[in-house]
């Protein structure tokens, strides 16, 4: 885990300051959600769906360790080799040594947010090792020098423009060109260059099935694929959580993922691999880093359910107004907002905070996670750790002084509404009104919702 | 202990055991016609459907949209059909089949909710061709054609076909700032033939 750990309100409020760039963001990412909503609409089963995927992985996980043997089992009996590492230290030596024992200069790595998790590249860079992203989206973020901003669409938060001066300065286009299909087709001539080019491939893994040892790997790009298929080495570096028991449920998986994901179908490349290919080598790595304490925690243990489609950032009203980066974890948004307490809780402490609970990452939720009332336990156990600020404490215990006495409630209410309408503008968006900060305060009603002053 | 062995018991003290495996899920059934969602899909993925009566009809239909097919480098599983023009030796040679432009794989179960077609990986001498060529055309049989991956998954598994690619339409690309781009890395066109009856 690197160092990146500036609190998320500050980050979000940077991403804020480009106003047009923010906006675009918000739309772009609430288009990927309406494509899922049409997507999930054309299965006529979808919750029932919903409903079988998450009891194959409440189900796994509770017999999680015998799973995990039976895949070692049956992925060596086709011929891989299966490793495991405890931490992002053992995982990053260990691929490192099977690349040097092969001899390996050049790596074309496609998308698998483990390996930004242990953050591979930079070490194997360091050890004269040369990773190339084939994942266009990830090769752009790369080439620009920073981190992936959202786990399905990693370069979200640049536009056209900005893409272009990179592939300008990096893979000679010409300046100013900014067409989505010239910039593409200058990547696909790099890119399918270097796949002939390096001895190995690595690759994430979106499924592995306990029976029959099979991996699975989706893209739209055919990236993983020539990664895996072109070089004779082919390394897949896999979580301990992406297990189903039998090859059959991957259709309950495969009929999720893209929908959920990008509202298409299926991903163009659907590829399952049992075995290495004839004359090639397949190693898998497995990789824990705080998943088997995941598992201990009876509350949270749901959150390793993920099959990273990103349906909860694309819904969530805050990820979408502040950007991937402003999460300052490798995966952001909802799940990220869960899953990085656990390894990292001192560093995220303000990731659970930044959601308004809504609850619509929950909805989306392919595998059904509790996504809303698991950001609200860690609050909780923030809470008990004494690491929710003063501001946040202060504030919470007025509200329960308030709420708690029903005439004081309705005092405040009748206040807050004259006070709203009298009072000069400049006093109510103040820098001290955080509720005012880029936008409008509604115009207050006449009569409370209690006293029958409904919309 | 090793890494291994410390991850197990790791994961025996963590596991809540005791949650049974749901039975196996049987989907709704799907309203509208076979190949009518499947073309549909296939479309909507940037592919395209031919519906041939035999695949007599394959080479003149390959011949009309590539009228220099004889010029070309192709690859094809289906030599009766549209013989193949690449050398033997090139066949595991990636260098050289950079350079294809054709690859004609003769592909297994079709699924209409979503347009994807199984590729066996052992269909192919060597697996990247299929994402090195620069057009991909798969053949498949009408009768093949299922309504969900319940149904396709359910025959792989009976014949323990547990390597192999699911393909829908060529490949494509939204990373740069949302906008579609057919031809991503892989083949730029992806044309399905279905052949025969239902």
């Amino acid at each position: 885990m690197s160092a990146r750990t500036e609190a998320h309100p500050p980050a979000a409020a940077r991403f804020l300051d480009d106003g047009a760039h923010a906006a675009w963001h918000d739309a772009a990412l609430w288009n990927v959600r309406d494509r899922r909503d049409k997507a999930a609409a054309s299965v006529p089963d979808w919750e029932r769906l919903r409903e079988q995927a998450t009891r194959i992985k409440q189900h796994t996980l509770a017999h999680l360790p015998d799973y995990l043997e039976q895949f070692e089992r049956a992925a060596r009996a086709a011929g891989a080799t299966v490793h495991w590492a405890k931490d992002p230290e053992e995982f990053r030596v260990l691929v490192h040594g099977l690349l040097k024992q092969h001899g390996v200069t050049s790596v074309a790595k496609s998308k698998s947010m483990l390996t930004e998790e242990c953050a591979l590249n930079p070490y194997l860079e360091a050890q004269g090792i040369e990773v190339v992203d084939t994942d266009l989206g990830e090769r752009v973020v790369q080439l620009n020098q920073e981190h992936p901003s959202h786990i399905v669409l990693p370069a979200i938060h640049l536009n056209k423009q900005q893409i272009g001066r990179i592939f300008e300065k990096n893979l000679g286009t010409a300046p100013g060109n900014d067409s989505a299909e010239e910039l593409t087709e200058a990547a696909r001539q790099d890119l399918r260059a270097r796949y002939l080019h390096a001895q190995a491939g690595i690759t994430g893994v979106n499924f592995a099935v306990a029976e029959t040892g099979t991996l699975v790997v989706c893209t739209n790009e055919a990236n993983a694929d020539l990664g895996m298929t072109v070089p004779k080495l082919h390394i897949a570096c896999m979580g301990l959580e992406k297990l189903v028991p039998r090859f059959e449920d991957l259709a309950v998986f495969t009929r999720l993922l893209a929908r959920s994901g990008t509202g298409q179908a299926i991903t163009a490349y659907t590829s399952h691999v049992t075995g290495p290919a004839p004359g090639s080598e397949l190693h898998i790595v497995l990789l824990d880093n705080g998943r088997s304490a995941l598992l201990a925690r009876d509350r949270f243990r749901n959150a390793l359910k993920c099959i990273r489609c990103g349906a909860c950032m694309n819904t969530c009203p805050v990820f979408r107004r502040s950007g991937g980066h402003s999460y300052n974890h490798v995966i952001p948004g909802p799940i990220g907002s869960v899953l990085a307490p656990n390894v990292a809780f001192e560093q995220t402490e303000t990731l659970p905070f930044a959601s308004s609970l809504c609850g619509s990452c929950t909805e989306v939720c392919p595998v059904k996670i509790d996504l809303h009332k698991q950001l609200l336990y860690w609050r909780e156990e923030l809470a008990k750790e004494g690491r929710v600020p003063l501001s946040k404490q202060l504030g919470a215990h007025v509200f329960t002084f308030v709420a708690t006495r029903p005439w004081l409630f309705k005092l405040g209410g009748r206040m807050m509404r004259l006070s709203l309408r009298i009072t000069p503008r400049a006093l109510v968006y103040g820098p001290w009104n955080a509720w005012g900060k880029r936008r409008e305060l509604p115009v207050p009603p006449k009569r409370s919702y209690l006293d029958g002053g409904r919309p | 202990m090793s890494s291994r062995d410390t991850i197990l018991k790791a994961l025996r003290e963590a596991a809540p055991g005791g949650v049974e495996a749901p039975a196996m899920y049987t989907p709704d059934a799907p309203a509208a016609d076979l190949l009518e969602s499947f073309e549909f899909r296939l479309k909507a993925c940037g592919g395209e459907l031919a519906v041939l009566r035999s695949v007599e009809e394959l080479a003149p239909l390959l011949s009309a949209r590539w009228p220099d097919l004889a010029e070309r480098s192709v690859y094809s599983t289906n030599p009766a059909a549209v013989p193949t023009s690449l050398p033997e030796a090139a066949f595991t040679d990636t260098a050289a089949l950079q350079h294809l432009d054709l690859a004609i794989v003769d592909g297994c179960e079709c699924v209409a909710e979503n347009a994807a077609v199984w590729v066996p990986a052992g269909a192919v001498p060597h697996r990247s061709l299929l994402y090195l060529a620069e057009h991909l055309v798969l053949i498949v049989r009408r009768d093949a054609l299922l309504p969900t991956m319940h149904e396709a998954y359910a025959r792989l598994a009976q014949r323990g076909d547990t390597s192999g690619y699911f393909i829908a339409g060529p490949s494509k690309t939204s990373d740069i700032a949302q906008c579609l781009v057919i031809g991503a890395q892989g083949p730029r066109s992806c044309l399905v033939c279905m052949v025969g009856d239902a």
